[in-house]
């Protein structure tokens, strides 16, 4: 975790592969969570001070900071259309925030009814639905709360693992599942609709699942992990397709590119991979 | 002498008739006629001796003798040749001496040959030494023929081949002449070659003598009879037995050759007939009785077999037939079951022929069924050694070493090796590669071979339509459990269920295991909701199997419901009071629960049923160590005494017990012997780096003797290898837990920015955890104030290091405001405050500083505004000046002009006088005025350039003057320096001041410090922060470990119970 965001260029076919672009270092101690909305506009960071701050990408600059609060943002991300930024403190609270004017738009507060002790267990993550209508938190107690992201209404939470923290999540491509990641190395897919704890588990992970994607055409998923492993999944046949083990350290995030033949993963090894996906 | 012609007439006359010449009458000779009965030998010798008859002739009435069976005369008349005085007299006659030598030798030979009697026989083996001894020392080159064969004869007698052998190579190999004894020579040769095994040689050898004389001795025939069998020539073979008793019908030896090639052919009855006809001619030949027995044993007739060798046995002296003999007879015995006489009969046989694998194969047997599994082991051993590719041997070894009472390791390995040398030899037998996979799945480092193993063995049944067994289907799916291939595994379960005939959800007792083990997948992954209705029904049906309320107790116990876990492991307790493993399990859920006073009582309760429990004692121990913290300190002394006992009474029993090791190091540590426990973690890590516990502590101990860097490298390790290890959960806060020590090694060792970053990273594992808000506060804090320290600060830092304060600043207060002082906190309440207090006045410093350095700023930069200021003003005055310069000059220029025009008016008022004066020359007059008038024009020019050309001198000055004004500005940026340095020295005066304030400042932290040991030591307040208690932390990471130890036990349980009931299935033998 570093308080610098790097925004980076370039093309596979170059042998550098990465060139920097540029830097950002506004951010106190450490920088959360980041997201790029779809016109490749503005790149949204937050930092564990709790201020969300908007860079406009086409000339770097800081657009907007937004303190949302002592509480701090733990995870940002734009929404599907990309006019307003969603931030998720470590206790639940998530806000909606307005892009064009960086006002708050709305915000409500995460609660599972799994027991006494939820006050403790903090939330970790979110994923927004690709039709952006739902919301789904998942917190270091296995609970995974969905949302309607318009209103705040709950709709449904599912035991998704057992006692384990979830530390990743996304929907598929037509938001009809989530698939969630746990630190008891499985993969699992759920309903949202439904409170059965799952549909199918998918596994090959040794160690914690720290990042998951599903590609933009929908039909692959790929998943990284603490055992240094990406895996790249097929959905529909629920079957491993390819292991990648390119990486010397556990892996925290990885994202598909826009026409899903590539994927690129980052490492605490330091190192940016990407993998060519078109021959598996 | 006429020696050498009356020997002519001699040799002539031999076949029908002998001529003995009488002295001194050529052509005249006593005739005596050899196809009717010699007369006696004492008449001829008179007349030998009286003649003096050449020596060949004695020896060819000797040979007759012989061959009349008269051998006494035989014997008389060769004796007498070796009268001295006859010898004197044939001195010459070297050569007939010798072979009479040899020939009176070789009937010494042969005699003892066929004496019996061992005294006898010796006796008569000696005389023939002796007789052979002086051949040779009559002439050895002449006798070296003779005699070596004689002599090899002898000794092939006397058993001695080697020596034989010697002798004969040399007669076959340097006498090629046809000399008469190279016949015999070389069948002995090839009989010895025979006997060596090297069949192929002496068949040619055989070849040979008969190309050389083809109607010699039938014997031959059968060497090239025996020859060919050897070689698998059966056919030819038969033809040469056959060749043999047409020459000769009685001889035996062909008979048992062709009696042995027509039994294996498979016609039993003609052999037998052939055999019984041996039997006839010769009734004492052993080798005869040996076949005969042989058949009989085959027949079932044990009793004439045994009769049949054993008078085989007594007719023979050779060894091998003796030892057969001996064989059939304990065989017999065998197969009538009378183990002891058999057993005698085989002791017997193998005793004198070590190589004999068939006696050992035999005692072996016995030993078997007489339940010695170890002496049987050492029989069959031997019986691989002789015949180390014995599928047979090797298979019952196999076998018998799993049934072996001692199972060592080197036993184990024994039997791998030979299981897999019987899996390649044959490869289609299933039965092998499913005892390979029985042996290989005990121990879990072969398991994956062992699933190999099951694979192929299962495969192969499969292709030979045998179901196999639903223990070994069992096993083999439990393997692939282990292996984490689970879907596979769980087919498997369920097809042995339902290939039983019954349902998965009626819980049969003969699918018990197999049910238990599917749960147990369940459980393993994650599938609880399946995992429990199978514990449950399983326990329905069969409500004593324990394993099944443990299971229960650990999924209520992982999934929080602690107090349905604790009525399961009581359900288990009330069935079995006394399980270790259902205490184990309830203590450790109290002790997961931090209720360490019934933990204690659980595992008293184990040590009063079993006192060499030693992970009870460890319990124990870890308890008493561990609620040191929460009793008064007088007691703490106590408590630490108690727990250094039980640690050492775990020593005592288990001298490698590492956890033992570690505590008793801590133990020591604690008491304040730092040096000391740190070599013990020193030995303890050498001997155990896997186990990072030990890494840990020793660690720790670094850090307390100010070692940082060796403290971190060590927890840097730890993490990687912990990072490495795969699938834990539990992993996961050991991580954090290490990364937390780092992070205050990093604190200790003033390395602020490291020690954030780690803090970070735990907070990406862990976000929202107090304890890494707290601790980052401190660090922050601190490096704020050995920033304030720093010579050089920077605007930016500064804003930063004000951003993180605030930061910092805003979770203490949260931490502390309005949160009430409680021990299970991860921090002190009160210390939060006093920090939040701290860094809101090193805040309030930072501020004061910040607007110092922005004042300064400002003020440098006001300066520098006023150093602008004057530079443009003095550059304003200069471009006056310039201005003023051009005006004066202009003025100047106006003024030449007004001069100039004044000069024209006066030209032109002269010009005008002149032209009134010269107003006839008008012509000159008017080219003067033109030629002025260009003047003039080109002085207005000038003035022009003139006028043109100043602004731009001026331009230039303007450089100019800018240069130097930057050149001053220059100069003024040193001198603000300067100033500058003067205020900074101002400023440390300043500060000095200040560093009164800072000083206050340290010494609070020094009190912090200070504050923090004693915490260390007293270990009362603050439990789970920076500076908390690390080593007791450790020890819960211990018990953690030994956790994972009694999981380990509850498997192991589960596949002893799998074993035992293969077990019970697979005793075949």
């Amino acid at each position: 975790m570093s308080s610098q965001v790097k925004t980076w260029h370039g093309s596979i076919n170059q042998p550098t592969f990465l060139q920097e672009r540029s830097t950002f270092d506004k951010h106190t101690l450490g920088v959360t969570s980041l997201d790029i909305n779809l016109g490749q506009e503005y790149l949204v960071t937050g930092d564990m001070s709790g201020h969300i701050r908007l860079f406009n990408l086409r000339d770097n600059t800081l657009y907007k900071d937004i303190d949302s609060g002592a509480l701090g943002c733990w995870k940002v991300a734009f929404n599907t259309k990309g006019n307003q930024v969603i931030s998720m403190s470590q206790s639940g609270n998530v806000s909606v925030w307005s892009v064009e004017t960086g006002e708050k738009l709305r915000n409500f507060q995460n609660s599972s009814s799994s027991g006494s002790n939820h006050a403790k267990q903090s939330c970790l993550n979110f994923a927004l639905s690709p039709n952006g209508e739902q919301i789904a938190i998942s917190g270091a107690d296995g609970v995974v709360s969905v949302y309607e992201l318009e209103s705040g209404k709950k709709l449904n939470q599912i035991q998704a693992h057992v006692s384990q923290p979830i530390r990743a999540l996304c929907y598929s491509l037509d938001s009809q599942y989530i698939f969630t990641g746990s630190d008891d190395c499985e993969i699992r897919m759920h309903d949202p609709q439904s409170s059965k704890p799952y549909i199918s588990s998918f596994q090959s992970h040794n160690s914690f699942i720290l990042s998951i994607a599903v590609s933009p055409d929908g039909k692959r998923l790929a998943s990284s992990g603490a055992d240094k492993k990406v895996c790249i999944w097929d959905i529909k046949q629920k079957k491993l397709d390819h292991t990648f083990q390119g990486h010397t350290d556990q892996i925290w995030s990885l994202s598909f590119s826009q026409d899903s033949t590539k994927l690129i993963s980052v490492s605490d090894d330091c190192s940016i991979v990407c993998y060519s996906l078109s021959k598996i | 002498m006429n020696n050498n012609n009356n020997s002519n007439n001699g040799i002539h006359s031999g076949g029908r008739y002998v001529y003995i010449p009488i002295r001194g009458i050529d052509q005249h000779g006593i005739k005596i006629d050899l196809d009717e009965p010699l007369p006696n030998s004492e008449d001829l010798l008179n007349i030998l001796k009286a003649e003096l008859a050449p020596l060949e002739i004695w020896l060819k009435l000797a040979i007759e003798y012989y061959n009349q069976d008269k051998n006494d005369d035989f014997l008389a008349i060769l004796e007498s040749v070796l009268d001295p005085e006859l010898e004197e007299y044939y001195y010459d006659s070297k050569f007939e001496r010798v072979s009479m030598l040899t020939a009176l030798a070789s009937y010494f030979t042969i005699l003892g040959a066929n004496e019996k009697e061992k005294t006898k026989k010796d006796q008569h083996f000696l005389s023939a030494v002796s007789h052979f001894n002086k051949a040779i020392r009559i002439d050895s080159r002449i006798a070296s023929s003779l005699t070596l064969v004689g002599r090899a004869i002898l000794y092939l007698y006397k058993n001695d081949s080697d020596n034989a052998f010697r002798d004969l190579s040399k007669v076959v190999t340097e006498l090629t002449q046809d000399t008469l004894p190279v016949l015999p020579a070389k069948i002995g040769y090839a009989c010895l070659l025979f006997n060596k095994g090297q069949y192929v040689k002496a068949l040619e050898q055989y070849q040979k003598v008969i190309e050389l004389n083809p109607n010699y001795s039938p014997q031959v025939r059968l060497g090239l009879g025996y020859c060919y069998y050897k070689l698998g020539k059966i056919n030819r073979a038969k033809e040469s037995f056959q060749r043999v008793l047409q020459l000769d019908e009685n001889n035996v030896e062909a008979l048992i050759g062709m009696a042995t090639i027509v039994m294996n052919d498979g016609f039993i009855t003609e052999a037998m007939e052939i055999l019984l006809k041996a039997y006839k001619i010769a009734p004492a030949n052993s080798v005869v009785l040996y076949h005969l027995a042989n058949h009989y044993f085959y027949k079932g007739d044990y009793n004439r077999c045994i009769q049949l060798a054993t008078a085989a046995s007594k007719e023979t002296e050779v060894l091998q037939i003796k030892v057969e003999c001996y064989y059939q007879i304990g065989r017999s015995y065998h197969a009538m079951e009378r183990w002891q006489e058999a057993q005698q009969w085989y002791y017997q046989s193998s005793s004198r022929d070590k190589t004999f694998y068939l006696a050992q194969y035999g005692l072996g047997q016995i030993h078997i069924y007489n339940g010695e599994y170890d002496k049987a082991i050492q029989a069959f051993e031997q019986v691989l050694t002789l015949q180390p590719n014995n599928y047979e041997t090797l298979q019952i070894l196999g076998t018998l070493y799993k049934h072996s009472s001692n199972r060592s390791k080197e036993l184990t390995d024994k039997m791998r090796s030979i299981l897999k040398k019987i899996t390649t030899m044959r490869p289609e037998e299933y039965s092998n590669w499913i005892e390979l996979a029985q042996l290989l799945e005990s121990t879990p480092e072969e398991a994956s071979q062992a699933l190999d193993a099951y694979h192929k063995g299962i495969q192969l049944m499969k292709q030979q339509n045998i179901t196999p067994g639903s223990e070994i289907m069992n096993n083999y799916a439990v393997l692939k459990h282990q292996r984490g291939l689970y879907a596979e595994a769980e087919q498997i379960y369920l097809s042995i269920i339902s290939d039983s005939g019954s349902d998965l959800m009626e819980f049969r007792s003969k699918n018990v295991t197999t049910t238990y083990n599917l749960a147990r997948l369940y459980e393993v992954s994650k599938q609880m909701e399946r995992a429990i209705p199978l514990y449950k029904g399983l326990l329905k049906e069969h409500p004593n199997y324990i394993d099944c309320y443990l299971r229960l107790g650990s999924i209520a116990q992982s999934s929080g419901n602690f107090y349905e876990a604790s009525e399961w492991y009581k359900e288990a307790l009330r069935i079995s009071p006394n399980n270790p493993d259902a205490w184990a399990m309830y203590a450790n859920m109290h002790m997961e629960r931090g209720e360490w006073y019934p933990a204690q009582k659980k595992f008293e309760q184990m040590i009063e049923v079993n006192r060499n429990e030693t992970y009870a004692s460890l319990s124990l121990a870890n308890i008493y160590y561990n609620s040191k913290q929460s009793v008064s300190s007088d007691k703490v002394q106590r408590f630490l005494e108690i727990s250094e006992n039980y640690y050492k009474r775990v020593l005592q029993k288990s001298p490698n017990n590492i956890f033992a090791a570690n505590g008793l190091a801590i133990i020591t540590a604690e008491k304040g012997s730092i040096d000391v426990s740190w070599e013990m973690f020193v030995q303890l890590r050498e001997a155990a780096l896997d186990c990072h516990a030990i890494s840990i502590n020793l660690a720790h101990i670094c850090s307390a003797r100010g070692f940082h860097n060796n403290a971190i490298k060590l927890y840097d390790e730890c993490l990687k290898k912990l990072v490495g290890q795969q699938g834990n959960t539990k992993n996961q806060k050991e991580i954090e837990q290490v990364l937390m020590y780092l992070a205050k090694a990093y604190y200790d060792s003033r390395r602020y920015q490291e020690c954030k970053q780690t803090l970070k990273k735990i907070l990406a594992y862990q976000p929202g955890s107090q304890a890494v808000e707290y601790n980052m506060a401190l660090c922050v804090e601190q490096f704020a104030n050995t920033y304030l320290d720093k010579y050089s600060k920077s605007m930016s830092e500064m804003q930063s290091l004000m951003k993180e304060l605030e930061y910092s600043k805003s979770n203490l207060f949260k931490l502390h405001d309005g949160v009430k002082s409680n021990p299970k906190l991860p921090y002190s309440v009160t210390k939060s405050k006093n920090h939040y207090q701290s860094i809101d006045s090193l805040l309030t410093k930072f501020g004061e500083l910040y607007t110092k350095m922005e004042k300064e700023e400002t003020d440098i930069a006001k300066k520098r505004e006023e150093d602008r200021v004057t530079r443009e003003k003095e550059q304003e005055d200069k471009k006056q000046k310039e201005l003023e310069k051009a005006a004066e000059a202009q003025a100047k220029a106006d003024e030449e002009l007004k001069r100039l025009e004044e000069i024209q008016r006066d030209l032109l008022q002269q010009h005008n006088a002149k032209l009134a004066e010269l107003q006839q020359a008008n012509e000159k007059e008017d080219s003067s005025k033109k030629r002025k008038g260009k003047k003039s024009s080109k002085d207005q020019d000038f003035i022009d350039e003139d006028y043109v050309g100043s602004p731009k001198s001026k331009s230039k000055k303007d450089k100019k003057s800018s240069k130097s004004s930057k050149k001053s500005k220059d100069r003024k940026k040193k001198k603000s320096k300067s100033k500058r340095d003067q205020e900074d020295q101002e400023d440390e005066e300043n500060q000095v001041e200040e560093g009164v304030d800072n000083d206050d400042d340290v010494n609070n932290n020094n009190n912090e410090d200070e504050t923090m040991e004693n915490q260390e030591n007293n270990k009362s307040e603050e439990t789970k922060d920076e500076q908390q208690d690390d080593r007791s932390m450790q020890v819960d990471q211990e018990t953690k470990s030994d956790e994972k130890s009694i999981e380990n036990d509850n498997s192991k349980n589960n596949d002893d119970d799998d074993n035992d009931l293969f077990g019970s299935d697979s005793e075949q033998q």
